[in-house]
């Protein structure tokens, strides 16, 4: 187990819709928090602010949070404010996708 | 209601032009985000937690059946099949994607509508009474006032860049506030002065937020024709004075706690009088061209329906009673009614309308009510002009949609953010802490028993969800990256305007509902009679029963 103040993922908002993005380790941006990059905060801060200046028209306001995983291999966001981004409203969606 | 003329039309859909073409230097990466973001927010687009959200105006909240279908056409083609009616009598879509939403906007102002000045530090949509121009207990129309407001702050050059968002209400009935013109920024109210001429009262420096305060009148009464001016006047002092490097002390609101009320209306009687005589003078001949636009619909000449009215509160059929009893108002010509739309109905999100419930309601208020309808800051929809001898059947209309919940101002019709599951502001969810109470409080039966009961929550201190002026008010916190949620009670945003207290500690979510069904139960076995509302019961007693009971461990 990782410890859980250490660790982050780097997300942003796909700029074409607005849905989270998070940084996966082939240096693309996919929906999936489950499919991120897991990196040490300070590198995370670093990214964050590099992808920032180069990938505006892909993804916007990039930044990271800290997460946990298990020994399974779940990421897990440390808050209840991620953890609700990454898996969509909790509550009816009409016209789900 | 009003049309546009052809400079309205021109400004708007040359707007939806400006921003297809700042859209297209985002997308190919001309401009960053830091650069198109003002101009996003200049028409209403957000970037929320989980997508876009487009917040669209609708100015005092009335619609033409025309519009309401351009709103269920927009879910369709560009959300998911809803929008959610909002506190500011506006709608928002949840799901936009932004390539699309140029399209979008021209296909808003094809009906005369836009996204303009629903974000950002200036005038925001101008809000009024829901019962405007058909309430029996009204003084004047306040529409026509409304939309010369909404003329002169639509694209007002010296207050596009406020200190802060700046919200104003309007009601024309100074004997019952229902809309909350105590909570705003300004809050106009249409009242008599002693030789009986109507005019306007001016109240400043109300609002909700993080420090909540109840507006205090700086004007008793104003000739109508000097209300531009006198509205300027006071927005030329708030844009000098007013704070700008502190975003939680920029309201107007501070700025008149920290000057003092007299210190206030003194600089803006002085503005004033520079002023006062100038071109923004209204004259009888532009009041009178905008009252045109409100002129009563063509009623037929029907017998007074009180009785009939009365005999529906009794019918066999109790739901439909009921129905009447919570949902139907006294209209003021003969024969009439004006019927409010819940949109309190478990499990669907308070405030939230299907494309399909809106192009049905849009129909039926062609049938029963000359193609208006009204949004309210209850986030309901009024149908304001139905023959009372029709009442029955749109009522079986309204109840094949699942729009017939006879539940208004009950402890079911309860004011909610979108909150977490959809705001980026937000620090805990409100929807499904609304819908778990609706469940728990859904039999008629009881909410009937309880009586009036305004549950108001918002999931940041923003208060979107009006919670400072719930009888009961909930606000979710963050507490350690986790939610939470404070209750308060005793708020009010009538005219016993009010605000709420917290009553201890914030309790975790799945606490809430049983903390408010205990004080709910503590209510019942305190209140004098059934007359004694919740909120007349706790300004009695105070609130240490409810606290106590709040916090009771079973």
């Amino acid at each position: 187990m990782s410890d859980a103040n250490d660790i982050v993922v780097l997300t942003a908002r796909f700029l074409v819709d607005g849905t989270p993005a998070y940084l996966k380790a082939d240096g693309t941006w996919g929906p999936k928090l489950q499919e991120a990059k897991v990196m040490a905060a300070e590198l995370g801060e670093a990214e964050a602010a590099e992808r920032g200046k180069k990938e505006q028209p892909i993804v916007a306001d990039p930044y990271t949070f800290p997460v946990k995983v298990g020994s399974d291999g779940f990421i897990d966001a440390l808050t209840a404010r991620e953890r609700i981004r990454s898996t969509g409203p909790t509550v009816r969606v009409r016209r789900p996708d | 209601m009003y049309k546009y003329d052809e400079y309205d039309r021109k400004i708007v859909m040359e707007r939806a032009e400006q921003f297809a073409r700042q859209v297209e230097r985002r997308v190919s990466g001309d401009i960053t985000e830091l650069q198109f973001k003002p101009l996003r927010l200049q028409n209403g687009l957000y970037m929320q937690l989980q997508a876009y959200m487009l917040r669209v105006a609708i100015p005092y909240g009335l619609l033409s059946s025309a519009q309401l279908r351009m709103l269920a056409h927009i879910s369709r083609k560009y959300d998911k099949g809803y929008g959610h009616f909002t506190t500011r009598q506006n709608i928002q879509y949840n799901w936009p994607k932004l390539p699309e939403v140029p399209d979008l906007l021209r296909d808003l102002a094809s009906v005369e509508m836009h996204a303009i000045q629903t974000s950002g530090n200036c005038i925001r949509n101008i809000t009024s009474d829901q019962f405007a121009g058909i309430a029996r207990d009204e003084l004047e129309d306040p529409r026509p006032i409304a939309e010369i407001m909404r003329q002169w702050s639509t694209f007002h050059p010296e207050f596009a860049y406020l200190p802060r968002k700046f919200k104003i209400a309007i009601t024309g009935t100074p004997d019952h506030d229902r809309a909350a013109v105590r909570v705003h920024d300004i809050g106009v109210r249409l009242v008599k002065n002693d030789k009986g001429v109507v005019g306007c009262q001016i109240l400043v420096g109300g609002g909700l937020g993080r420090t909540p305060v109840i507006a205090k009148t700086i004007r008793e009464w104003l000739p109508k024709e000097d209300l531009l001016s006198y509205l300027e006047s006071i927005l030329r002092v708030y844009n000098q004075y007013g704070d700008r490097k502190d975003k939680f002390k920029a309201r107007i609101k501070i700025l008149v706690n920290t000057l003092g009320v007299e210190e206030f209306t003194r600089r803006v009687e002085e503005e004033w009088a520079h002023i006062k005589d100038g071109a923004m003078k209204l004259t009888q001949a532009e009041i009178d061209r905008v009252s045109k636009f409100f002129e009563p619909p063509a009623y037929k000449a029907l017998e007074a329906s009180d009785n009939l009215l009365a005999s529906y509160r009794m019918s066999k059929d109790r739901n439909f009673g009921r129905w009447v009893t919570h949902n139907v108002e006294q209209h003021k010509v003969p024969g009439y009614s004006a019927v409010t739309i819940s949109l309190k109905v478990h499990p669907t999100p308070p405030g939230d309308c299907s494309d399909t419930q809106m192009d049905a309601i849009a129909q039926m208020s062609d049938d029963y009510s000359f193609g208006e309808v009204v949004v309210t800051h209850a986030q309901n929809l009024v149908l304001p002009h139905v023959e009372t001898a029709r009442l029955p059947e749109l009522y079986e209309r309204l109840a094949k949609l699942d729009l017939a919940a006879a539940n208004i101002d009950l402890i079911s019709d309860i004011i909610s953010c979108p909150g977490l599951d959809y705001c980026d502001l937000a620090n805990a969810r409100s929807i499904p802490i609304a819908l778990d109470l609706q469940e728990r409080f859904e039999s008629l039966d009881y909410q009937h028993d309880i009586g009036e009961l305004n549950i108001k929550m918002s999931g940041c201190i923003n208060a979107c969800g009006h919670h400072h002026v719930g009888h009961i008010g909930l606000l979710g916190i963050n507490k350690r990256g986790e939610e939470a949620y404070q209750v308060l009670l005793g708020g009010s945003p009538s005219d016993d305007a009010s605000l709420g207290k917290i009553i201890g500690p914030a309790i975790a979510p799945e606490k809430v509902v049983d903390a408010v069904q205990r004080m709910v139960d503590k209510y019942l076995k305190i209140r004098t009679s059934e007359d004694e509302r919740f909120l007349d019961c706790y300004r009695r007693v105070g609130v240490e029963p409810f606290k106590e009971a709040a916090y009771a461990t079973a």
